[in-house]
C-alpha cells in the first residue's frame, strides 16, 4: 500500500443514518404515486390441481377493479415462455401464470384495483373450477420409481443436474478398506424462512415504452434479465431500482419475484397506471420460498491415528414445486461437506421436486441446512475418535492449498483454497472462550443445578465469497462529487458504507462526496446482494472503477501540473505532487481546465475467485470466509428447555473494512442461527403441504430478551488470508456466520444431556423425546391414587 | 353494502352499556364488540370468520368501565381496564400476585397498553387452522366455524388439547388472565348477570355471552390469609408468546400444611383446566418436592394426548410441580 | 341498522404537536388503521408496517406518551388522541436530533433500519418515564419490537448511551 488508508478499516458510521433515525429513509412501500393501483393475488387452495375453468367476470364488474389477469388472458400481452432462472436456463416449471398449480398458495390470478380492500373483495368473486390431482410432499418418497408426479407435464420429480453435483474423489473403496473406525448417521433440521419485517413489495410503471420497477429486490440485475426475456422487450428498456430493503437474507433475491413483477408489469401496461403489490406477512411466510427441508445419511471412515479416509453420503433436498435456481441446489449442498481434509469422497446430492412452496436461498443457500448435518456428524466422529472436538477441527480443517468442492461446478469439480487459516481462527476463538479449561471430555456436564445441566460445544462453517461478475460504473461530476452505480441492494449489511469507504480511499476523495445509487441498467450489472458477493465482487468492482477514474485524473493532473503520473497522488479530492503536496489542483478545477462540462467515468469489473487459477495445480481458486462458534448451554431435563448462556463466535475476515459492521453481521447471524436451532420454524401440514405458521405468533422471531446474555466476537484479520479479494483483501461477512450456529448448539446440548438429537430442531418436545420422557403409552400415569396408597 | 364479499362495517361509538346493547340487538347478532382491538382487528384483517360482522361497536367510549375499585366483597375490575393498568396496580401486585404475574406476562408492552381484561377473557382461539388467513389459500371452514372437520385431528396438533375436544374443537384456552382469575374464584359481570368465571368461558365455543350481552367487569373476592400463589408460563421465547402450557396455583396454608389448593392450567384443554385430582392430593398435606411431584402426576390422569402433543405430558408434570413449589 | 348514526365522521387528533383532521367514511375496513392513516393520508412514512398484526412492533408510535402498535388501532377511534411518530422526535425548529436518534447514529443502532423508528419510540417512552434505567428494564421495554437483523446488542448500547445523555451525564 503506497498510502495509508483513511477510511478502510475504520468503524465509520453507516450510510443513511440520519434518514433512518428520523424516519425519512424511503422503503419501497413508502412510495405513493398519483393514480396508483393495488394488486392482490388469488391463491390456490389445492396442493396440485388443473384449472378447468376460471370466470373473472364478476370480479371485473366490481366497482374499483381495473383489470384481472389469469393464465387465460396474460399471454395476450407477453410471450408464453418459461420464466428463466438465474442462469437463463429453462426453469422447467415456472410460467407467469399457469393452468396447473403445484402447491397450496400458488398464484392463480391477479387483481388490480383502486385499493387493496377492493382488490381483496374482488378475489372472492373469481370463480375457479379445479380438478384435483395427486400430489406428493415427501422428497424421499418422490424420488422412488413410480412415485406420484408433482407436475403432469414432467416425467421426473428429480431436479435436473447442472454440471457436477456430486463429490467423487480418490478411491472410495480404498478409503473404506483403510478405515479402522466408522461413523454413520442420518440427520435433518427444521425449515427456516426469512420473515423480514419489510415484506416483499413491487411497484411497476411504464413511461412510454420503458418499464420502471421499484421493488424490494436484492439483485436488480438478476430480475432485469428475467423480465426482459419474459416480457419480450430489450434489456435497455427496463429500469429497476432497489430502495433500501428492510432486510433480505435471501428472501428477496430477484428471481423469486419474477412472477409478481411480471404480472404487475403487464397490469401496469394494460391499465396505464402505476401498480403496487405488498405481500402481507402471511403471504410472505406461507407463500414465498423457505430453506430446504434437507436430510442426509453420512458415513465416514478414519484411522485410529485420527486421520480421515472416507466420506460417503446421500443428501436429499426438497426443492418444492419450482427450482428457483435451476439445477444448483445439490451442487451447492455438496460444498458444505468439504470442510475437512479427506482424500476419498463418494457423496451424492439430489434436489427433488414436490408439491409444496418452493424452497430457495436463505443465508446462505443450503448452508445452515447442511452444516447442521455435517457439523453434527463430524462431532460424532470426533467423539468416536475420542478427540477433543476443537482439536479435531484444528487438525483436520482445510486451509490454504487444500482441495475443496467447486461450489457452482463450472465445469470443475475441484477447487483450491487460495488463502486462509481456519485452524488458526478456531484456536483463537477457543482461547477466548476458555475451552481448554472447560472441556472435561465428551458428555461431561460443567454444572448440574437440580434438573438443569450445562455443557459446551463447538462447530465451524463457511461460505463462498461471491459468485459471477460484477460491473460498476463510477462518475466524477464536474463539481468533484462522485456517483457510484451499484446494481445491487443495500439491506443493512453495510454494503453502501463499505463501498464508499473503499471508493474514498481508492479514488482519493472524502467519503461524504460519494453518493451511491442502486439502479439498473445505468449502474452496471451484478449478480446481487446475495451469495456473499458484496465485498469481493460488488465493492471490488467499485474499487476497480475508482482506480480507473483515478488513473484518468492522474493523467489530467500530469498534464496540468507538468509532472509525470508516477509523481502524483490523489487525496481529499485533490491531485497533488507527492514530494511537494502544496503543488496540487482540486478535481473540479482539473476537470474544468481540461474541458467544459467534462466528467470522468470509471469502469470496474470484478470477477469471482474461481476465474483465477492456481498455476501449479491448474485448479480454480475458491475463496471462502471461515467461521467458528463455541457455546455453553443449559438444558432443563424436566421441561426440555435449552438456554444459551454464552457464546464466542469467530470470523476470518481478511482485511476488515469496517469493524463495527463485521460485528453486527456476526451478532445478527448468531441470533438468527439460534432461532433455526431452537424454534419450530416453518411447519407444513402433512396432508396438503400447506404452511401452518402464517403469522409471527406462530413463526417466532427472537426478541431482545432472547439474545444470549454473554456473547463475544473474535476476528482473524490478516489480509494474506484473502488473496483473491480485490477490495483490499476483505472477505465477505454476511452469510457464513449463520452456518455454524445451529450445530454448535446441537453439539453443546449433546454434551449436556448425553443424547444426540440428529433430527432437529432442539425444541423442548424433541429434547424431552431424546431424554425418553415422552412415552407413547401414558396409561400408567393416569391411574388415580387413593389417599395413603404407596407409589 | 351488507354483501357477502365485503368486509367493510359500520362503526359505532357506544356512550353507555345500554347503547352498546341496543346496537347489538339492532344488528341481529351480526355485530362485533371492540375494546383494545388487538384480537378483533386481526380476525377481521385475515377474514377468518365465516361471515363478516356488519357493525363494530366501540366500548372504549363508555365512561366508567375502565376503573379498578374496591368493593365490600373484594376487587372490581372494569372490563375496559387495560393490561398495563393491571400490571401497574400495586393493589393487584400485592394482593393477587398470581393474577398480577399473569397480566404482566401477556404479549408485549405495546399490546398491554391497548388490550383490556375483557378482551383477554373473550379472546378467540389461536389454532393455526382456525386462524388461516383467507388470502393465502381461501376460507378454511373448520368445525368451530360450522364446518364438519377439526383439521387439528390428523394434522399438526402439537399445540392443541391433551384433554380432548369440546364441541369437536381441539384448540386450547390461552387467556392468561382467565387461568389466573379462575384460580382466584373470580366472577364475570355482564350487562345481564354475574356468573363464576369458569362458567363464563365456554370450551369449544368462546364465551357464554348472548348476542345482546356485554361483559362489563370482573369481580375478585378478597385474598385469603395464608394463601400463596404462583403463575408459571412456559413459552418458546422470553417475551411476547402465548403459553405452550401455563399453570396457576393457589395454595392456602394453615399451620404449615396445605389446607386447600386450586390449580388451573392453560394450553392443555379447550377451556381453562381445573386439576381437581391434583388439588385433592395436596389437601391436608405438607407441600414438598414429593407431594408436588405426585400432584403433577395426577394432573395428567385421564389425558388423551394427540399424536403430536405427547410432550405436553412430562411438561405439564414438571410445570405443575414447579408452580406448587413456587408457592412455598 | 340505525342509519342516522352511520354518517361520515371527522376525526380530530394531534400528531407531533400539530392538529390533524381525518375524514372517515361510514363504511370502515379493519385495515384502515392509524398506521395507514399516518403513512398514506398524512404522508408520515417513518412509521413502518411490518406484520400489520401487532406482532412485530415496527409500527410503534406513542399515544398519550405510551407505545402502541398503530396497525392495531382503527383510525376512526383516534379522536382526541395525541400521537408522536418518529418524525416528531427531532427539534421542529432547528432539526436537532433527540438523544436517542443521536445515540443510534453513534453506536450502530440499526442494520436495515426498518425496525428503528419503532424501537426508538419504545425506548423514548421508557427513558421519558425513567432515564435511570437498568439493562433488564430496557430489554423488557423493547420486548415488543422485533429486529430481524438481530442488532440487539447495539440497540441496547444505543439506548444506554441515550439514557446517559438524558440523565445529564457527560458523553
Amino acid at each position: 500500500m503506497s498510502q495509508e488508508l483513511r477510511y478502510v478499516g475504520k468503524g465509520v458510521p453507516t450510510e443513511s443514518g440520519p434518514e433512518i433515525v428520523t424516519g425519512k429513509e424511503i422503503f419501497t412501500d413508502d412510495i405513493q404515486m398519483a393514480g396508483m393501483l393495488y394488486a392482490k393475488m388469488l391463491r390456490s387452495p389445492h396442493q396440485h390441481a388443473r384449472i378447468k375453468s376460471i370466470d373473472t367476470s364478476k370480479a371485473e364488474a366490481l366497482k374499483g377493479v381495473a383489470a384481472v389477469l389469469t393464465h387465460e388472458n396474460i399471454y395476450q400481452y407477453i410471450p408464453h415462455v418459461l420464466v428463466p432462472d438465474t442462469f437463463l436456463l429453462e426453469s422447467e416449471t415456472f410460467y407467469a401464470l399457469d393452468s396447473e398449480v403445484f402447491y397450496v398458495g400458488e398464484e392463480v390470478a391477479c387483481i388490480a384495483a383502486e385499493s387493496e380492500e377492493i382488490a381483496e373483495d374482488a378475489l372472492a368473486l373469481i370463480n375457479v373450477e379445479y380438478e384435483s390431482l395427486p400430489a406428493i410432499l415427501d422428497a424421499e418418497q418422490a424420488m422412488k420409481k413410480g412415485a406420484i408426479r408433482f407436475n403432469t407435464r414432467m416425467d421426473s420429480n428429480l431436479v435436473g443436474k447442472f454440471e457436477i453435483q456430486d463429490i467423487l474423489w480418490g478411491n472410495p473403496e480404498q478409503g473404506l478398506e483403510e478405515a479402522e473406525i466408522f461413523m454413520e448417521g442420518k440427520y435433518s433440521c427444521s425449515v427456516q424462512t426469512h420473515a423480514t419485517l419489510e415484506t416483499n413489495c413491487v411497484i411497476c410503471e411504464w413511461s412510454n415504452d420503458e418499464l420502471r420497477v421499484t421493488a424490494t429486490i436484492q439483485s436488480p440485475a438478476n430480475l432485469h434479465l428475467r423480465l426482459a426475456r419474459a416480457l419480450g422487450i430489450p434489456q435497455s428498456k427496463i429500469r429497476i431500482t432497489a430502495p433500501r430493503l428492510g432486510g433480505g437474507f435471501g428472501g428477496k433475491p430477484g428471481y423469486a419475484e419474477s412472477r409478481p413483477c411480471l404480472i404487475l408489469a403487464v397490469l401496469a401496461k394494460i391499465t396505464g397506471k402505476p401498480i403496487k403489490i405488498r405481500l402481507t406477512m402471511a403471504e410472505k411466510l406461507a407463500c414465498t420460498h423457505t430453506r430446504y427441508p434437507t436430510v442426509a445419511s453420512l458415513k465416514a471412515g478414519a484411522k485410529k491415528d485420527g486421520s480421515l479416509t472416507l466420506l460417503q453420503g446421500n443428501l436429499i433436498a426438497n426443492e418444492g414445486a419450482h427450482a428457483l435456481i435451476h439445477g444448483i441446489t445439490d451442487g451447492v449442498a455438496c460444498s458444505r461437506f468439504d470442510t475437512y481434509r479427506i482424500p476419498n469422497y463418494d457423496f451424492h446430492a439430489q434436489a427433488v421436486y414436490t408439491n409444496k412452496v418452493p424452497s430457495g436461498p436463505m443465508r446462505p443457500l443450503t448452508g445452515c441446512e447442511c452444516f447442521w448435518i455435517s457439523e453434527s456428524f463430524f462431532d460424532e466422529l470426533a467423539e468416536k475418535l475420542d478427540q477433543d472436538p476443537v482439536e479435531f477441527r484444528i487438525k483436520n480443517h482445510v486451509k490454504k492449498g487444500d482441495i475443496i468442492h467447486m461450489m457452482f461446478s463450472f465445469p470443475h469439480a475441484k477447487s483450491i483454497v487460495p488463502g486462509g487459516d481456519a485452524p488458526l481462527l478456531i484456536g483463537m476463538a477457543a482461547q477466548e472462550f476458555g475451552w481448554k479449561g472447560q472441556w472435561k471430555g465428551w458428555r461431561k456436564t460443567l454444572q448440574v443445578n437440580g434438573t438443569k445441566v450445562r455443557s459446551i460445544g463447538v462447530a465451524v462453517g463457511n461460505n463462498i465469497c461471491g459468485i459471477h461478475y460484477s460491473t460498476v460504473i463510477l462518475k466524477v461530476n464536474p463539481d468533484g462529487s462522485v456517483n457510484v452505480g451499484l446494481p445491487v441492494a443495500e439491506m443493512g449489511q453495510g454494503l453502501t458504507t463499505a463501498t464508499s469507504q473503499v471508493v474514498a480511499d481508492a479514488l482519493g476523495v472524502s467519503q461524504d462526496k460519494i453518493f451511491i445509487h442502486h439502479e439498473t441498467p445505468l449502474a452496471g450489472f451484478a449478480y446481487g446482494s446475495i451469495a456473499q458477493c458484496g465485498l469481493p465482487l460488488n465493492v471490488a468492482a467499485a474499487k476497480i472503477a475508482a482506480e480507473d477514474a483515478k488513473k484518468q485524473l492522474l493523467e489530467m493532473g500530469a498534464a496540468n501540473l507538468k509532472k509525470k503520473v508516477e509523481e502524483l497522488e490523489t487525496e481529499d479530492g485533490f491531485v497533488f505532487v507527492k514530494t511537494e503536496p502544496q503543488q496540487r489542483i482540486d478535481f473540479p478545477s482539473l476537470l474544468f481546465n481540461h474541458g467544459s462540462y467534462l466528467t470522468v467515468v470509471g469502469r470496474g469489473t470484478a470477477h469471482p475467485s474461481y476465474m483465477d487459477f492456481d498455476p501449479e495445480t491448474k485448479l480454480p481458486f475458491q475463496e471462502r470466509s471461515y467461521h467458528v462458534g463455541l457455546a455453553e448451554v443449559e438444558v432443563d431435563t424436566e421441561t426440555g428447555e435449552v438456554q444459551i448462556l454464552r457464546a464466542v463466535t469467530g470470523a476470518e475476515c481478511g482485511r476488515v473494512i469496517n469493524p463495527r459492521i463485521v460485528e453486527q453481521q456476526m451478532q445478527g447471524s448468531l441470533i438468527m442461527g439460534l432461532e433455526y436451532a431452537l424454534y419450530d420454524g416453518i411447519l407444513h401440514d402433512k396432508r396438503n403441504g400447506s404452511i401452518l405458521t402464517a403469522s409471527l405468533t406462530d413463526y417466532k422471531l427472537p426478541t431482545i430478551l432472547d439474545f444470549p446474555p454473554d456473547s463475544k466476537t473474535v476476528v482473524s484479520a490478516d489480509p494474506d488470508h484473502a488473496p483473491t479479494c480485490v477490495a483490499y483483501q476483505a472477505k465477505s461477512m454476511s452469510e457464513a456466520p449463520e452456518t455454524f450456529v445451529a450445530p454448535m448448539l446441537a453439539n453443546a446440548v449433546y454434551n449436556a444431556i448425553g443424547v444426540r438429537i440428529r433430527e432437529g430442531p432442539l425444541t423442548p418436545s424433541n429434547v424431552l423425546k431424546a431424554l425418553g420422557k415422552v412415552k407413547a403409552d401414558i396409561a400408567k400415569h393416569g391411574r388415580r391414587k387413593s389417599h395413603g396408597e404407596p407409589d | 353494502m351488507a354483501s357477502q364479499i365485503s368486509w367493510s362495517f359500520k362503526h359505532f361509538d357506544a356512550k353507555t352499556v345500554d347503547e352498546a346493547v341496543k346496537h347489538l340487538i339492532d344488528s341481529e347478532g351480526k355485530a362485533s364488540l371492540i375494546a383494545g382491538g388487538t384480537d378483533l382487528l386481526n380476525v377481521l384483517k385475515d377474514r377468518i370468520l365465516p361471515h363478516p360482522p356488519e357493525a363494530v361497536i366501540n366500548l372504549k367510549t363508555i365512561p366508567g368501565l375502565d376503573t379498578i375499585r374496591n368493593d365490600p366483597h373484594g376487587l372490581n375490575i372494569g372490563a375496559l381496564v387495560r393490561l398495563r393498568d393491571l400490571a401497574s396496580s400495586a393493589r393487584i401486585r400485592d394482593s393477587y400476585p398470581v393474577f398480577w404475574k399473569a397480566a404482566t406476562s401477556v404479549a408485549s408492552p405495546q399490546i398491554r397498553n391497548m388490550a383490556t381484561i375483557g378482551g383477554n377473557l373473550c379472546q378467540d382461539v389461536r389454532c393455526w387452522y382456525y386462524r388461516t388467513p383467507r388470502l393465502i389459500r381461501g376460507a378454511v371452514v373448520c368445525k368451530r366455524k360450522g364446518g364438519t372437520k377439526c383439521y387439528a385431528l390428523g394434522g399438526d396438533n402439537r399445540y392443541h388439547s391433551i384433554f380432548g375436544g369440546a364441541q369437536g374443537c381441539h384448540a386450547v384456552c390461552l387467556s392468561d388472565l382467565a387461568i389466573a382469575l379462575i384460580c382466584l374464584g373470580a366472577q364475570a359481570e355482564t350487562s345481564k348477570r354475574t356468573v363464576p368465571l369458569e362458567d363464563f368461558i365456554l370450551p369449544g365455543v368462546g364465551t357464554a355471552l348472548d348476542s345482546d350481552e356485554v361483559l362489563i367487569g370482573v369481580h375478585i373476592p378478597p385474598p385469603e390469609t395464608g394463601s400463596k400463589g404462583a403463575y408459571v408460563k412456559f413459552t418458546t421465547r422470553k417475551a411476547t408468546d402465548f403459553a405452550i402450557v401455563s399453570v396457576a396455583a393457589l395454595l392456602m396454608f394453615e399451620k404449615k400444611k396445605c389446607k386447600e389448593a386450586k390449580i388451573v392450567l392453560g394450553g392443555v384443554a379447550p377451556g381453562p383446566w381445573r386439576a381437581e385430582s391434583a388439588e385433592d392430593i395436596l389437601k391436608e398435606e405438607t407441600v414438598d418436592a414429593s407431594t408436588a411431584e405426585a400432584a403433577g402426576k395426577m394432573v395428567i390422569a385421564g389425558a388423551k394426548p394427540l399424536k403430536e402433543n405427547k410432550y405436553k405430558i412430562p411438561l405439564v408434570q414438571a410445570l405443575v410441580k414447579q408452580a406448587i413449589l413456587a408457592c412455598l | 341498522m340505525d342509519k342516522e348514526i352511520a354518517l361520515a365522521r371527522r376525526i380530530k387528533l394531534v400528531v407531533n404537536g400539530k392538529p390533524v383532521e381525518l375524514e372517515v367514511g361510514d363504511e370502515l375496513y379493519a385495515s384502515y388503521t392509524l398506521a395507514r392513516a399516518l403513512r398514506e393520508t398524512m404522508g408520515l412514512t417513518g412509521t413502518k408496517i411490518g406484520c400489520d398484526h401487532g406482532e412485530c412492533g415496527a409500527c410503534t408510535v406513542l399515544m398519550e406518551g405510551e407505545p402502541v402498535n398503530s396497525c392495531m388501532i382503527l383510525a376512526a377511534e383516534c379522536d382526541g388522541k395525541h400521537i408522536t411518530t418518529i418524525e416528531g422526535l427531532s427539534d421542529a425548529e432547528n432539526g436537532q436530533l433527540h438523544p436517542l436518534q443521536q445515540a443510534f447514529l453513534d453506536h450502530f443502532g440499526f442494520q436495515c433500519g426498518f425496525c428503528t423508528p419503532g424501537i426508538i419510540l419504545s425506548a423514548k417512552a421508557l427513558l421519558d418515564r425513567n432515564p435511570n434505567t437498568t439493562e433488564q428494564e430496557i430489554k423488557e421495554a423493547l420486548s415488543g419490537n422485533l429486529c430481524r437483523c438481530g442488532n440487539y446488542p447495539d440497540i441496547l448500547i444505543s439506548v444506554q448511551s441515550a439514557a446517559k445523555t438524558m440523565r445529564g451525564e457527560s458523553k
